[in-house]
């Protein structure tokens, strides 16, 4: 593959799923806690599936700063 | 302000958590690998290219494990279900910081990354919650 067959497979790629992905991102946005609302609770795992955390745990204790994101 | 500096400076008065949420930009979705990965790898530098969206919790928690490894920023990883529960709650995706005070309300949202993922922001963020506190306890004194 030369480089502007793979240019123009980006771009097909992008055309593909960036509308999709970003007017499901605005709908999300529009339905994200906002500065003074309560922040919802929730227990997850950590990677070893043995630790758990609540968020509500912390309350009365230490603020928590959430850091969301993936590996891609 | 990285956010490996940003916990290395507040995470005795700040609990951090790291919430793997579903990939971004996996190799079976939008994917940034190709040739434009230059781009790609110019902001994003330690981000892996090669993964696949993962489909399974196992598969989640061994991701997030390579990726809690690869960014290294010294905080505990929690892994999101496969529902997305959390990341819909917060509307996480693909990237997003918070900070809840101790009362469990909200003291700062950040925007949606890629372009609304501020640490310094946070960091602002922290130093006036954290401000607000002392204040608050030297007035109760």
């Amino acid at each position: 593959m030369n480089i502007f067959s793979g240019i123009a497979n980006d771009i097909k790629t992008v055309a593909r799923y960036r509308p999709k992905l970003m007017k499901r991102q605005i709908a999300l946005n529009k339905l994200a806690p906002k500065a003074g609302d309560v922040a919802p609770d929730f227990t997850l795992y950590d990677t070893t599936g043995l630790h758990p955390v609540t968020l509500s745990d912390f309350r009365g204790r230490q603020p928590v700063a959430l850091v969301f994101g993936s590996f891609t | 302000m990285r956010l490996h500096d940003l916990y290395e400076q507040y995470h005795d008065q700040v609990q951090f958590l790291s919430i793997y949420i579903r990939e971004a930009h996996p190799v079976d979705g939008w994917w940034l690998g190709g040739p434009c990965s230059p781009i790609f790898r110019r902001y994003a530098p330690r981000a892996s290219s090669d993964l696949y969206d993962p489909q399974t919790i196992q598969e989640r928690r061994a991701a997030a494990g390579q990726c809690a490894t690869a960014l290294a920023y010294g905080i505990r990883t929690y892994v999101d279900e496969v529902d997305d529960r959390v990341n819909i709650a917060y509307a996480a995706w693909p990237t997003r910081l918070y900070l809840v005070g101790v009362d469990g309300l909200i003291a700062y949202a950040g925007g949606l990354g890629p372009y609304g993922f501020k640490p310094n922001e946070l960091q602002d963020a922290i130093d006036r919650y954290l401000l607000a506190q002392t204040i608050n306890t030297a007035g109760e004194l």
